[in-house]
């Protein structure tokens, strides 16, 4: 039985680690009992901003922002649309992160990372596709179109559907957890296609609107609800997933106390 | 402040903030359902299972 399973053995794992000279590494925090703590105290802080943020930038966003003098007031899909696509591609940066690190380093926390990250990023990407599609009929008289951008983001779907099947494919978690690891590195390739598609590419999709370097072509009174939006819907996402990734980690300690009861009744 | 009685598109917008909506709270409510499960379970199965973790809350 894995020795991080159980509460007896995060005490354990806390001790061998102080003992370590890199004590304030990133590594201190991959301990189970120590990331339950953490997170049952950082989890407020993520849902309160959430709400409000979302609450505050989508009043904004529906009711005080102009319409587009092009668009009408199907714009007002943006506010949801944007920060749905901005979790999609940086949900999918997070699940490569931890599939890194589950290979280099093989810690469980990180697959099971890795495994809460995917169906919540699924689910923002299919969110993103839908409302985009929404978006679309109205403007381009077109539900979908094979436009660069929006196959590159379809891909990311099937992408993040493959990991969530491939993690789960295998009858020893661990194996299906490194297979899952290698899709989610090699499909990072995807992530700057997503970016540049508009650029490479002669597309349907919009350009950027908005640039790290101020080139915002947006006006202020779109551009803040927006970032509001996109603020708090980040929250709202590390929020679900922390809550998730919390229940993954008590499902394993509490598996590791009935095969250890089993084990001594046996 | 606007009337969305009169927005133009306005069923393709009720369309998409209701996906919004709807998925953000089943997601919201599986996470919340499955932690307060295995909590409870938990703190069943080992009584010296820390509150400060979240376990039995």
């Amino acid at each position: 039985m894995d020795a991080s399973t159980v509460s007896a053995g995060d005490e354990v794992q806390s001790q061998e680690a102080g003992a370590r000279p890199q004590r304030r590494s990133l590594h201190r925090f991959a301990n189970p009992g120590r990331f339950l703590r953490l997170a049952a105290r950082v989890q407020p802080w993520l849902t309160a901003p959430a709400l409000v943020l979302t609450a505050v930038a989508l009043f904004w966003g529906l009711f005080l922002s102009p319409a587009d003098y092009q668009q009408g007031d199907a714009v007002r899909i943006m506010y949801i649309h944007v920060p749905c696509a901005w979790l999609a591609t940086a949900g999918y940066t997070g699940l490569a992160v931890a599939s890194f690190m589950s290979l280099v380093w093989r810690h469980p926390l990180a697959d099971m990372a890795a495994a809460e990250i995917g169906p919540v990023g699924a689910a923002v990407t299919a969110l993103c596709l839908a409302t985009g599609s929404l978006w679309g009929k109205p403007m381009w008289g077109a539900w979908w179109v094979w436009d660069a951008r929006l196959t590159s983001v379809l891909v990311l779907f099937f992408l993040y559907c493959g990991h969530i099947m491939l993690i789960r494919a295998f009858d020893d978690a661990e194996r299906g957890a490194r297979a899952g690891a290698i899709l989610a590195l090699v499909g990072v390739v995807n992530l700057p296609i997503i970016h540049f598609s508009v650029q490479w590419w002669n597309t349907l999709h919009q350009g950027n609107s908005i640039g790290i370097t101020g080139s915002n072509t947006m006006d202020g009174r779109m551009l803040w609800p927006l970032f509001l939006s996109a603020l708090g819907c980040t929250f709202g996402f590390a929020a679900i997933v922390v809550a998730r990734l919390r229940a993954a980690v008590m499902e394993r300690r509490l598996r590791g106390l009935l095969m250890a009861k089993a084990e001594g009744v046996a | 402040m606007m009337n969305p009685l009169h927005y133009d598109h306005l069923p393709y917008i009720l369309a998409a903030y209701g996906l919004f909506f709807g998925l953000t709270l089943f997601f919201v409510a599986g996470a919340r359902q499955r932690l307060a499960l295995v909590s409870k379970r938990l703190k069943t199965a080992d009584p010296r299972a820390r509150r400060h973790e979240g376990v039995g809350r």
